[in-house]
């Protein structure tokens, strides 16, 4: 450096990567947010609750989250994440829906001890599914609808419920799921 | 960068008896997890994590509080010079400990392209971390800025305690997402083992972690550049 020089310069190279990044991250998060391009199935359109068109559906109160983020919210808040796996012509899915997301109790137990993410089978309705829903039905081997699997962020299996057996039972074994995680603090059956 | 700052804290940290005990046990531990686990519990590990806070902590601060930086500064060496050759250094230290553990993992049944994203992972993590604390030593002196995180620690687990003990799903919400923007700026990562699961690896995610780590970096050469560290007036 020339003797004129200041020690004690902000490099501009510095400030810009940092001005970019951060518009990066923004927009990014915006654009996601808006678009949810790697979302599975919104609940929205998952065939639950009144979009479905069944008159007797109820409202879902589970906090679906968007698959993208699903992993790192489940490490940042250490909870488990919870995989439903559907389809809109399933009847057990639907008593599922009504009985257990829909009721309140439930759905607040779920949403506090797991990071809850859902996943709509479509091959009977269009034929095929997207990639990211084949890809983690082969992961979870799922064989039928519906079918609740409860993993750790890295993927360790905690358990998981085939069929619907009832909602005090899917109660009871999430409750055991979120006990075998280990740290989570929060108390079901409240 | 400067070649001779970078390798002076490269040495001075592997001399730290205290911090070279430490990170001993913690890879020691790490790689027997791997072992038990036969690799199954290679994505998510916190070593990286571990490993950046014990070798990035008091990066600046205790070079401060023992007025070394004052007599450097006299030499005509441009701050952030000196700022991102220590950052480099505590970086390069924290991943090469926090690389030891996986390499038990290819002697086992792991996979390589697991082992490969878990090593990334945490090395990402490591650097993330090391970026942070670099940032709050550059104006905490000593071992503060360890102090600071526990603090920070310390609020997300009110948040969660709020979160959990209030029973109102919207509560809960907002203390978890209240975690998760705390976490995003004071321990960044990016969780790259997702992709074994088939999830692509999202943009934002990767700019949230960038910015994080150049956000901290530009507070630390800022903060360095105060007059109080100077002889002289410039």
């Amino acid at each position: 450096m020339r003797p004129t020089d200041s020690t004690r310069i902000l490099p501009r190279w510095l400030l810009v990567l940092l001005v970019v990044l951060l518009a990066g991250r923004i927009g990014f998060g915006l654009w996601e947010r808006s678009h949810g391009s790697t979302k599975a199935v919104a609940p929205s359109a998952a065939g639950f609750g009144h979009a479905t068109g069944n008159p007797g559906s109820k409202i879902d109160r589970v906090a679906w989250s968007d698959f993208a983020h699903a992993l790192s919210m489940a490490q940042a808040s250490r909870r488990p994440v919870l995989y439903e796996y559907s389809a809109e012509w399933c009847g057990p899915c639907h008593r599922l829906s009504d009985e257990v997301f829909a009721d309140a109790t439930s759905a607040y137990e779920i949403n506090a001890a797991f990071v809850p993410v859902q996943f709509v089978d479509r091959r009977q309705e269009e034929g095929h599914n997207s990639a990211v829903i084949d890809s983690m039905q082969e992961a979870h081997v799922i064989r039928a609808f519906p079918t609740l699997v409860a993993t750790t962020a890295d993927g360790r299996e905690l358990g998981r419920i085939v069929g619907y057996p009832g909602r005090e039972e899917v109660r009871d074994s999430l409750r055991v799921f979120a006990g075998r995680a280990g740290g989570t603090s929060i108390r079901m059956g409240m | 960068m400067n070649r001779e700052l970078f390798l002076a804290t490269f040495e001075q940290r592997l001399k730290s008896p205290v911090r070279m005990t430490l990170s001993a046990m913690l890879v020691f531990f790490t790689a027997i997890g791997f072992l038990m686990t036969r690799g199954a519990g290679i994505a998510n590990t916190p070593h990286g994590y571990l490993l950046g806070l014990i070798f990035a902590g008091g990066v600046l601060g205790q070079e401060f509080s023992s007025g070394v930086p004052h007599l450097t500064f006299t030499r005509p060496v441009p701050r952030h010079v000196y700022v991102l050759s220590r950052w480099a250094a505590v970086c390069a230290v924290a991943v090469l400990w926090t690389l030891v553990p996986f390499v038990t993992a290819f002697f086992m049944t792991a996979t390589a392209p697991t082992v490969l994203l878990g090593m990334l992972e945490a090395s990402l993590q490591a650097v993330g971390i090391a970026s942070v604390v670099l940032g709050l030593s550059a104006g905490l002196p000593g071992l503060a800025d360890l102090g600071g995180l526990a603090a920070v620690g310390m609020i997300q687990n009110a948040a969660r305690v709020a979160g959990a003990i209030a029973q109102d799903a919207k509560v809960a919400a907002f203390a978890g997402m209240t975690v998760s923007y705390v976490d995003a700026w004071f321990a960044p990562h990016l969780v790259l083992s997702a992709a074994a699961y088939g999830q692509a690896l999202s943009p934002h995610a990767v700019f949230q972690y960038a910015s994080t780590v150049v956000f901290w970096l530009v507070v630390a050469v800022l903060l360095v550049n105060r007059k109080q560290l100077s002889y002289a007036t410039d």
